[in-house]
């Protein structure tokens, strides 16, 4: 049996079958479930360290503002220095040189596109 | 609106819990589990599973049982077991329910875009299943692990998205051009991709790429960084016990076995050209999954775990950047 749908109902029906088996599920989960009563120990609601003392609860963590510092130090400033230390070296024909790589870079690219742009539209 | 007879309702039902539902999958995901641990223990010169079945063969079953059925369920101070087993049920029903759109199903459900559903299912709500499960234990070594597994979604999962948007953006434009990005049309048409010399090429890159965010979907080695036993504890998994270890066991196997699925029929074609009900259509299907299954458990086998950086920059070079390319060679081949 194949049904063709449409996206928005086919996204409504697989949300109902989800719902349908995590019910299924949770029931198998529920029926499997030990029956014995246990009184639980103090050691064992304890959080698991691991044989660490607690005191590593209280280190600070890696704030996530590390995420933004290390890709600027890392990628960002080593490019940045790369490209100013190619254009930045005091002679006129260095200046020149970049430029006009760089331009022909975008002429090369925008061939490329006009190329692409005929053959495949 | 869909209207649906009760035969068809009884069809559905027995292709959610029965096949290629519930029993089916989980069985498979069972026997992922031990093929895996079997034959990577093989490769390190190691028994494996042993004692329970045929070659151990009912080993993952047992452990199931026994952490489902057996175990004393060791309740936190600080954890909310409740959030943690919905979303590993929600995790699981969203694996499965995917197996709906696969020409594997006798009940099939197709629409145009509908990839965009099975990566809402598998790539969404998998992850996300197992990342509040894992925050919903409170533990330090939980929290490491969560912020390691978001570092690898971040890379992985796209570039598992792009891999599998390939075999999709080709046949669409080359075999089935009334069926938009459907995963059912790209099932039984993608085996032609291999035999076309233009297909060819992004096909191969695009294998490359999905085999490896596989392994760091599946969180194997050398990707196995966001539970990294010995190193911290089992990371997310760390206060996990009893039924929530095994719900999170079946989810990771549940998962693998559903990812192995997708590929085996989206980049390898299914049983095509022979129909699923043939012999021959059975028994190809059954070898592709297995060298699938083999090819991963090799690469868990032979590689150690790989620090963090590491993690990401190999798949970013071996993954995410084939995949991209795959796609441009898709989009730039002419119909």
């Amino acid at each position: 049996m194949n049904y063709s749908l449409d996206p928005i109902l086919l996204t409504l029906i697989f949300s109902g079958f989800m719902a349908f088996l995590a019910l299924v599920i949770s029931i198998i989960f529920l029926m499997l479930k030990p029956r014995t009563r246990h009184s639980y120990s103090m050691e064992s609601i304890e959080m698991y360290l691991g044989g660490e003392s607690p005191s590593i609860l209280e280190r600070r963590t890696p704030p996530s503002s590390n995420l933004y510092w290390g890709f600027v130090l890392k990628y960002a400033y080593r490019v940045y220095y790369y490209l100013i230390s190619k254009v930045h070296t005091g002679r006129l024909s260095d200046w020149i040189y970049y430029m006009s790589s760089w331009y022909g870079f975008l002429i090369v690219i925008s061939f490329l596109l006009i190329i692409f742009y005929i053959i495949v539209w | 609106m869909i209207h649906m007879t009760l035969n068809e309702v009884f069809s559905v039902l027995v292709s959610l819990l029965v096949f290629p539902g519930l029993l089916f999958i989980v069985s498979l995901a069972f026997f992922t589990e031990w093929f895996i641990r079997k034959f990577s223990a093989r490769i390190q010169n190691r028994m494996g599973p042993t004692y329970v079945g045929p070659f151990g063969i009912l080993q993952p079953f047992m452990d199931f049982i026994k952490l489902a059925g057996v175990k004393e369920e060791i309740k936190q101070k600080y954890s909310i077991d409740w959030l943690a087993k919905v979303f590993g049920y929600m995790g699981l029903s969203a694996a499965i329910t995917a197996l709906t759109l696969f020409p594997l199903s006798p009940v099939r459900f197709t629409s145009n875009y509908d990839f965009l559903v099975y990566i809402y299912l598998c790539c969404v709500w998998v992850p996300v299943a197992i990342i509040v499960m894992g925050l919903s234990t409170s533990n330090p070594f939980a929290t490491i692990g969560v912020s390691r597994m978001l570092s690898i979604v971040t890379v992985c999962e796209p570039a598992y998205f792009i891999a599998i948007l390939t075999p999709i953006l080709l046949v669409t434009k080359l075999y089935s051009p009334d069926n938009v990005y459907s995963i059912y049309w790209t099932s039984v048409y993608s085996y032609r991709l291999w035999l076309n010399p233009y297909t060819l090429a992004p096909m191969v890159l695009g294998f490359i790429a999905i085999i490896v965010s596989l392994q760091a979907k599946s969180m194997l080695q050398p990707f196995n960084i966001p539970e990294a036993e010995q190193e911290i504890i089992a990371g997310f998994a760390t206060e996990f016990n009893s039924q929530l270890l095994a719900l999170s066991n079946l989810l990771h196997d549940v998962d693998t076995a559903v990812a192995i699925i997708s590929i085996v029929y989206l980049f390898l074609g299914g049983p095509y050209p022979f129909p699923h009900l043939s012999i021959e259509g059975v028994l190809i299907l059954v070898l592709k999954y297995l060298l699938v299954l083999a090819i991963v458990t090799i690469v868990k086998g032979v590689f150690g775990r790989f620090k963090i950086e590491q993690a990401i920059s190999v798949m970013a070079k071996y993954s995410l950047i084939p995949a991209l390319l795959a796609l441009i060679m898709a989009l730039i081949i002419p119909v």
